[in-house]
């Protein structure tokens, strides 16, 4: 059996781009939704929180409206000759859309459980809210951290409708994983599927194991100042 | 060193808006420790908050010497981080991911790493933390991580230290020699200094001055011997531990009417002002066995016993209860039980320059 193994190695690579991507901006977004006035802060969360909720093809269309040729920003980035659409590019942000609330969620609930009384401390002690932030409120909150990372990446190897609306099924350049498995189902090539099948079942169950394990931490980490 | 010898005064007086109630208090506090006594909800966190810069007043001011940290007219209001206000939490707020040292640092900011060094050890060396210099928050006990939150606070030089509940997440064992150390920590900086609690005892141990709060209010603000010995506002009484209040109806200039504990009783000298409320502390009662002036028969209504004393309510009418017109009495153990082997007298008195006259 000659197996083309291009769609392994364009999933690993879309997905570990697309968690770095989400991982910097959930933790911007989560942080600024935290410090966010109370009236926008439901707001901001609901438009953050969408591509969760709404199906693929929504987000695929919505993906497809900004970045086409068309579009301001697809016609600005072909101005200096890139093209979003159909490019290896675009399954990156096919799934860091949908990976991205994953992150944010994650990070912002393990912000929330923080005694906001260290904080209080903190400021009194002369820290300033960049130290507060980098010095107190990440290290505490890394367990959640690591398991919003642990999500978003499961939920970006995933990622199959916005990337079949935006980037198409070519192979070698972004035909990923997912999108192998259906396109081989489809020819009837059961066996070939299975094989991504297995893979895809084995990473995932890899994730899941990670992030039980930074459950683990998060139980040792606790902030509960006063249990002994 | 100069620096401690820094004698400025904190002035409070500000106003805030509370979902259930107002808080409108007026403080100045010096070089003394203010003790703010006051049952929970009454507002004593809320105040130490909006000193901290932590919650913001709606009206007044707070300023520290010439310095103003507060002004709502003016529009200052200076963030928590340059008010140099030394706060301890009542759960101490240590960082759980920070060893004992590390923690006692965050507050050294801006000085060398030899200085934070060399101020940390001191500031272990004085507060026993020597031998967990590397435990986390989470490996000590209550008294050690309290003793953590101290260094922390002392370690940025605060220009006023606030405790929060200071000794209520401690053993009782604990809490007296704990208290100690703590006045002779708070002796050497002579900075204002004000504690919050509920615990009449803390507060009459540690402080200096002793402010109640009640409803969002300063009721009454004095020494700890004024405020102990001759409260004048019924919520100072009660807080000081008075177990024994009753309304009152003037009959006479020295003579008055006991509504609750129906007898008539001869009262100190006050303006009648004071008039609306009678009491006395538990402890000031005395039995005796002839008819002295404010002397009452009585019946037990029930007695029980604590660890070194005795507590007995006794009913000076027909239909007093152990919830209506009783009057408790609290006595060392060894002469409760010498005065019930020897009989007991027959009258309880309740003496005069005991009785306080309060206002409500």
């Amino acid at each position: 059996m000659n197996q083309d193994i291009s769609p392994f190695i364009i999933s690993i690579k879309t997905t570990a781009m697309a968690t770095v991507i989400a991982f910097v901006l959930g933790i911007y977004a989560a942080r600024f939704v935290m410090t966010c006035n109370k009236r926008w802060r439901g707001l901001v969360d609901a438009i953050f929180t969408l591509p969760m909720v709404l199906p693929p093809t929504v987000v695929g269309f919505f993906l497809l409206v900004i970045f086409g040729r068309n579009s301001f920003i697809g016609s600005l980035l072909l101005s200096i000759g890139m093209q979003i659409i159909f490019s290896w590019w675009a399954t990156v942000i096919a799934a860091t859309v949908v990976a991205f609330p994953l992150m944010y969620r994650t990070v912002r609930g393990a912000f929330e459980q923080m005694d906001p009384n260290i904080i209080f401390a903190a400021r009194t002690l002369g820290m300033s809210e960049r130290m507060i932030f980098w010095k107190i409120t990440v290290p505490i909150s890394w367990a959640g951290i690591i398991a919003g990372t642990v999500l978003a990446f499961a939920r970006a190897l995933g990622e199959f409708g916005a990337t079949l609306m935006i980037a198409g099924n070519i192979p070698g350049k972004t035909q990923t994983m997912p999108l192998a498995i259906f396109f081989a189902t489809e020819g009837g090539d059961m066996q070939t599927a299975l094989v991504w099948v297995l893979l895809l079942i084995a990473v995932s169950f890899i994730s899941i194991l990670l992030m039980n394990y930074s459950n683990g931490l998060q139980a040792t980490f606790s902030l509960k100042g006063r249990v002994r | 060193m100069g620096e401690t010898e820094k004698s400025t005064r904190l002035y409070v007086d500000i106003v805030k808006h509370l979902p259930n109630f107002k808080l409108n208090v007026q403080l100045e506090v010096g070089t003394e420790k203010l003790g703010l006594l006051g049952s929970s909800g009454s507002g004593k966190s809320m105040t130490l908050k909006c000193i901290a810069g932590i919650e913001c007043p709606d009206e007044g001011s707070i300023i520290l010497g010439d310095e103003v940290l507060f002004d709502a007219k003016k529009k200052i209001n200076k963030p928590s981080r340059e008010r140099k206000m030394g706060y301890l939490f009542q759960n101490y707020a240590l960082f759980p991911h920070m060893t004992v040292m590390q923690n006692i640092m965050t507050g050294m900011l801006g000085l060398s790493k030899k200085d934070k060094e060399i101020k940390t050890q001191k500031l272990m060396e004085e507060l026993h933390l020597l031998d967990c210099k590397k435990s986390y928050p989470r490996e000590l006990s209550g008294g050690q991580q309290q003793r953590v939150a101290l260094g922390r606070m002392l370690g940025s030089d605060p220009n006023v230290l606030m405790f929060d509940e200071p000794f209520s997440a401690l053993d009782y064992h604990l809490k007296e020699r704990l208290q100690q150390q703590f006045l002779d920590l708070l002796e050497e900086r002579k900075v204002p200094a004000v504690v919050v609690s509920h615990d009449i005892d803390e507060v009459y141990r540690l402080c200096d001055k002793i402010a109640i709060i009640q409803d969002g209010k300063i009721d009454s603000l004095g020494t700890k011997k004024e405020i102990f010995e001759k409260p004048t506002q019924l919520s100072a009484a009660r807080l000081t531990g008075c177990k024994n209040i009753s309304r009152i109806k003037w009959l006479k200039d020295n003579e008055v009417l006991a509504i609750d504990w129906d007898i008539v009783l001869k009262v100190p000298d006050v303006p009648k002002s004071y008039q609306g409320y009678a009491g006395i502390r538990a402890h000031h009662l005395v039995l005796t066995g002839s008819k002295e002036e404010n002397a009452f028969c009585y019946k037990i209504i029930k007695t029980s016993e604590t660890r070194f004393g005795c507590t007995t309510v006794f009913g000076l009418k027909e239909t007093s209860s152990i919830y209506e017109g009783a009057i408790t009495l609290e006595s060392d153990k060894t002469i409760w039980e010498a005065m019930k082997d020897n009989g007991m007298p027959k009258y309880i008195k309740l003496p005069k320059d005991k009785i306080m006259l309060l206002r409500d």
